[in-house]
């Protein structure tokens, strides 16, 4: 094992006690650069209490992260590689029976664990054989993904990774994804994240509405890719396995085109809830390794299922409330201010 | 604080004195701690008839709440109403769109109606002045009043309670508002409509079409 990886694995197991904490600890905080406002502590605590853990796990967790962040930053490609090597105790004999076909495949993986990690495994396995991507919003609108591009350019950049692939979220990138995948390539995408909060849906996650785009379900169904949930799950100090499910199809149940856009969309939709019920079947007892962890347990608004008679109960009042009605672009009254006139 | 409260309730007891003449009327508070303090201190709120503000507060009527209570009841001669105007943010409670030297937003009518239909004076607390505005006013006086009126609460600073719901009073953000909630009862009906993905209930088609065009702003 190389000597940094080491040291690292012997800092993360040596703080294993601090899990044992179960009262928050400003001086810990500080010396691990936690920024915890009241607010964020309280849904630190919520989500320590659905998982049955304490806020140490959070603080242990949360210097792991820099440990792993910190190798990130100044690892070589082969530092980086032996990294995972060390930490990685994945088995891909299902997800290789999957993509045995050479299919196409979206790996859809969300900010949790050591989900870096679980990248670089994914890219050092398959890229030897086929085409492998990553699809994520760019930086300059998503300032923690700086930290893929600068990955991929300092480290993964050369001849030999010509089969290497990262894509920025915009129209461009959207093309180049969308051939990789027409080309039976892999693609990781990240669907827990999002640019624009009015152009989400909502599917009901840990305990609370959250919003999601549809990205990872419409680009598998329109390449016609197998949609792979996949979870970094911890499994120790510095160690993790990545977990597989079933592939959610969001293109086999087409035959052919949808049937309409509101079609195309409920497979999307469908497909993406699926994925999201995944995740919290693995997630559970682990939440505080999800990286909105603090922003999603803040939320109060739990999602509302509605039953068809209730749909119909509801209609009338919320077609005809104001805060649904959009008045389109209304004229403003222009009022002259007395007090400027002359 | 204390001689926040001192100047809140030197300023409360002129009103006292003004509005002794008056008949009914309104009078236009913001929501600071000193002025709800002062409120108390004077005894004001068992003289008035009515304390109108946004629901979450106890004790609080909403305009839609007072209006009904109009309609079914004639307005007392002497009636006070105290309205929180900085707290009518809602597209319910604040649906007019007006602009004044390049601000545009939505204020809320009931002051309006209250001067237009029951002929009510507005009183307003305006940083260290009380301002006034005869009944039956024209629109653009009245409008203007209540801009005044905000304007001078943006000058609060941190004491202004309600400063973090002003948002909702401009046009971009109701819209964000209006596509969020359209949002969530599209997926509500598309999750509803799973998790049987093998077959597309069309049933639901028509009210799709309702959200798509809701969502699109028309």
């Amino acid at each position: 094992m190389n000597p940094d990886t080491l040291i690292a694995r012997l800092i993360a197991t040596a703080a294993w006690p601090l899990r044992l904490l179960k009262k928050p600890s400003e001086r810990i905080e500080r010396h691990l650069g936690l920024t915890l406002g009241e607010v964020d502590r309280r849904a630190v605590l919520r989500a320590c209490a659905r998982d049955g853990t304490t806020i140490g796990h959070y603080y242990h967790w949360y210097l792991e992260k820099l440990l792993v962040a910190r190798r990130l930053n100044i690892a070589t490609r082969s530092g980086l590689l032996e990294l995972v090597k060390a930490t990685d105790a994945s088995e891909f004999e299902a997800l290789d029976r999957i993509l045995d076909n050479k299919r196409s495949a979206v790996l859809a993986l969300p900010h949790f664990g050591h989900y870096m990690l679980a990248v670089l495994s994914i890219v050092s396995r398959y890229s030897p054989t086929r085409d492998v991507g990553l699809f994520y919003g760019d930086p300059t609108t998503h300032r923690g993904n700086q930290v893929f591009d600068d990955v991929h350019a300092s480290r993964f950049n050369t001849p030999a990774d010509a089969r290497i692939h990262v894509f920025h979220a915009n129209r461009s990138g959207m093309a180049d994804a969308l051939r990789l995948l027409r080309g039976g390539g892999l693609l990781i995408m990240m669907p827990d994240v999002h640019l624009k909060a009015d152009e989400t849906y909502l599917v009901p996650f840990l305990d609370h509405a959250y919003d999601v785009m549809l990205g990872s379900a419409a680009i598998a169904r329109k390449t016609e890719s197998a949609l792979i949930p996949m979870l970094p799950e911890p499994t120790g100090a510095l160690r993790f396995k990545i977990r597989f499910g079933e592939p959610i199809d969001a293109a086999t149940h087409l035959q052919g085109a949808a049937a309409s856009a509101h079609h195309a969309e409920w497979l999307d939709y469908t497909a993406t809830a699926a994925l999201f019920e995944q995740y919290e079947r693995w997630m559970s007892g682990h939440t505080l390794l999800w990286q909105y962890v603090r922003e999603h347990f803040l939320r109060e608004a739990p999602f509302v299922n509605l039953s068809p008679k209730a749909l119909d109960q509801i209609w009338p009042a919320f077609f005809a409330d104001p805060r649904t009605r959009s008045n389109g672009e209304p004229t403003p009254i222009i009022l002259s201010n007395p007090q400027v006139e002359p | 604080m204390r001689e926040g409260i001192s100047r809140e309730m030197a300023l409360l007891e002129s009103y006292e004195r003004q509005a002794r003449s008056t008949g009914a009327h309104v009078l236009m508070l913001p929501t600071t701690s000193p002025i709800l303090a002062a409120v108390e201190r004077l005894g004001l709120r068992p003289k008035v008839d009515a304390v109108v503000g946004r629901r979450s507060r106890q004790s609080t009527m909403v305009p839609a709440d007072l209006l009904a209570h109009l309609a079914d009841n004639r307005l007392m001669s002497d009636a006070r109403i105290i309205v929180f105007t900085d707290q009518l943010v809602s597209p319910v409670d604040a649906p007019l769109l007006v602009s004044r030297n390049g601000r545009t937003q939505y204020v809320s009518a009931l002051e309006y109606v209250l001067n237009a239909e029951y002929q009510c004076p507005l009183f307003a607390m305006n940083g260290r002045q009380l301002d006034y505005l005869p009944g039956n006013s024209p629109a653009d006086r009245v409008l203007n009043f209540i801009v005044d009126h905000l304007d001078a609460n943006e000058l609060l600073g941190e004491a202004w309670l309600a400063r973090s719901l002003q948002i909702q009073r401009q046009p971009q953000e109701r819209r964000f508002q209006q596509r969020r909630r359209v949002r969530a009862m599209r997926s509500s009906i598309m999750h509803m409509v799973g998790p049987s993905r093998h077959h597309w209930d069309t049933s639901h088609e028509d009210k799709l079409r309702v959200l798509d065009d809701l969502y699109r702003g028309r």
